[in-house]
């Protein structure tokens, strides 16, 4: 334990804080239904109630009389899924396309990297703009339209990684025992070059995190599901009288995105560590 | 001035592949979305399925995959960009309309950013691992969390409603100004919030950029005899710190070109900014494929284009750069 990676993480404290806090934001996806076992569209209250004015509402009301504190909970699941899953298909693309461009080179490589290019080259929230606008606001769109461009960056990273290794020894004499390019590829370039991805990980699952939110705000995410980009847009309309209805779930979205990158800080830091 | 001219070269012949995918992409966009445009024409002016094939026809969207293919890349190689059903008009001449907002906001918001990155960014590096150091990097972190719709809408409240320093939205007053001076300050002071709202998070990147540099600059050689020569501070920090850190902060401004044109989007939206961004943001709203297919297009011209130039600044300031081997 004393030299994992995960201790390595605890022991900063930039790493720590981060965990911590999202740890709690997985507390809140996972309990909200518990906590608030009401529907969260339900107006519970009278119209925008000051935070911390009621025990039953900490938080206070948005201008509908709808709980904010509940809206914010039931609000961090789909987030917090959307920007795992960004993460999840945006990395496991990078990961087969910069393995294969590496390994392989010549107009396998240049087709990849090309298409890497024009992605990186177009806007990416423009990208996840028209996405959305085609695919629809599901969750299975959102993922799409936000990883499209998100796989460029650690199948760049894993492609210099691949290349790298490829000639290092211990790659050459698999290839010289006669083992298969893909079998030598999957079992021994990938797993080292899987930290090199990984670091990237936390940068990825901010930015959907960030992008996912200014969908909704911009009113293109799942009407029917809490989100705190739309609860800011919502609170647009009330926000010179009662600024507390933008503060809040702003301030949640700040906090999470805070904790991922905080965390990716401690990663990257307990990376570099382990390797000089 | 051989150099430059390979470089541009090069530059222009690796743009061609990225256009022809983007454009191949933005096809598809049009293929997939509910309706062409002709189903967008006859909704407003009315006709039977004879004149819908007829018109389909004539503007190359019938036939098959390829040749519609064929036809869409042949028009954007001829710079028509088709014609917009919210607006009725060409999409070109509304994207010529909005690009100059837009490009003001991303040079103010470039120039914000790279001016508080750099001095906060030589703060922190001057003495590493310090209680300012570390506040700074803090500091850093919490300004890429910060959502920037969000940011705008703090701004508006505390500094353009309780407390009107700053106008709500738009780009320039509906009241005229005086003069030139009067209509530039007019323009400024619009600027601000949008900037500010738009600019925070790259003065994270900025500021990273800059501290690395300075920390590496300061045990340097050359500034340790620079020192020992006895040379002020200052002109020791603008000779042998500063400049060497121009060229990473290009770099970061090169990079950042794209996000930059994506958080117009919702900026611009924000501060009813008549930009590309809010054109984009439009063009969803009003289910207008042409149009946002024209955006898509011209935001990833403008992209090549400024990294170009990005690129062209790099190697005037590094003599190595576009040389033969390089």
């Amino acid at each position: 334990m004393g030299n994992s990676l995960a201790a390595r993480l605890l022991g900063t404290t930039a790493g720590l804080a981060g965990l911590l806090l999202l740890l709690a934001a997985a507390i809140m996806a996972m309990a909200a239904p518990w906590l608030f076992p009401a529907d969260p569209f339900d107006i519970v209250a009278r119209p925008l109630l000051r935070p911390f004015s009621q025990i039953q509402h900490p938080l206070g009301t948005d201008r509908l009389g709808r709980d904010l504190l509940a809206m914010i909970a039931h609000g961090t699941r789909p987030s917090l899924i959307t920007a795992l899953s960004v993460a999840a298909v945006a990395l496991g693309i990078g990961l087969a396309a910069g393995a294969l461009a590496g390994m392989f080179g010549g107009l396998v490589d240049e087709l990849i990297m090309r298409l890497a290019d024009a992605l990186q080259t177009v806007p990416s929230f423009v990208v996840a703009l028209a996405v959305v606008s085609v695919l629809g606001p599901s969750l299975p769109g959102l993922v799409a339209a936000l990883s499209l461009s998100a796989w460029t960056a650690p199948a760049r990273v894993v492609r210099a990684e691949v290349m790298r290794l490829r000639s290092a020894a211990f790659v050459e004499s698999s290839l010289l025992l006669g083992q298969n390019r893909v079998i030598v590829a999957l079992q021994v370039v990938l797993p080292n070059a899987i930290t090199a991805a990984l670091a990237l990980a936390a940068v990825i699952v901010a930015g959907a995190l960030l992008s996912e939110a200014a969908l909704s705000f911009l009113g293109l995410g799942d009407p029917n599901r809490p989100s705190w980009g739309a609860l800011i847009a919502e609170g647009r309309q009330v926000m010179r009288t009662a600024p507390h209805v933008i503060i809040a779930p702003g301030i949640a979205l700040l906090l999470t995105v805070l904790a991922v990158s905080l965390v990716g800080e401690g990663v990257a830091k307990a990376l570099s560590r382990r390797t000089s | 001035m051989t150099r430059v001219l390979r470089l541009l070269a090069l530059r222009g012949l690796s743009a061609i592949p990225t256009l022809l995918i983007v454009a191949c992409g933005a096809f598809l966009l049009l293929e997939f979305a509910a309706g062409d445009a002709v189903d967008a024409y006859l909704a407003q002016t009315g006709g039977d399925a004879g004149f819908a094939a007829e018109l389909r026809r004539s503007l190359g969207l019938g036939g098959t995959f390829a040749e519609r293919l064929a036809g869409f890349l042949v028009s954007l190689a001829t710079l028509d960009l088709g014609q917009s059903v919210v607006f009725t008009r060409p999409v070109a001449s509304i994207i010529a309309e909005r690009l100059p907002n837009t490009l003001l906001l991303m040079a103010s918001t470039t120039l914000f950013a790279a001016g508080f990155g750099l001095g906060l960014g030589m703060l922190a590096g001057r003495h590493p691992n310090s209680f300012t150091d570390h506040g700074i990097s803090m500091a850093a972190l919490v300004l890429l969390a910060i959502p920037n719709f969000w940011l705008g809408l703090l701004l508006v409240v505390g500094l353009a409603v309780s407390w009107p320093l700053f106008p709500v939205a738009g780009i320039r007053s509906l009241t005229g100004t005086s003069g030139l001076v009067g209509a530039l300050l007019d323009l400024l002071h619009h600027l601000v919030l949008p900037t500010v709202a738009l600019g925070a998070g790259y003065i994270a990147l900025y500021l990273r950029t800059l501290r690395a540099g300075m920390v590496e600059a300061w045990q340097s050689d050359h500034v340790r005899a620079a020192r020992a020569r006895g040379l002020s501070e200052v002109s020791v920090l603008r000779r042998g710190v500063v400049r060497p850190a121009l060229l990473p902060s290009l770099v970061v401004a090169g990079q950042n070109i794209g996000t930059l044109v994506g958080g117009s989007v919702v900026v611009e939206t924000l501060f009813a900014i008549p930009g590309m961004g809010r054109l984009a943001f439009e063009a969803v709203t009003g289910r207008d494929t042409a149009l946002l297919v024209g955006v898509v297009m011209s935001a990833t011209l403008l992209v090549l284009v400024i990294n170009l130039v990005v690129d062209l600044a790099m190697a005037w300031l590094d003599p190595r750069l576009g040389a033969v081997d390089g």
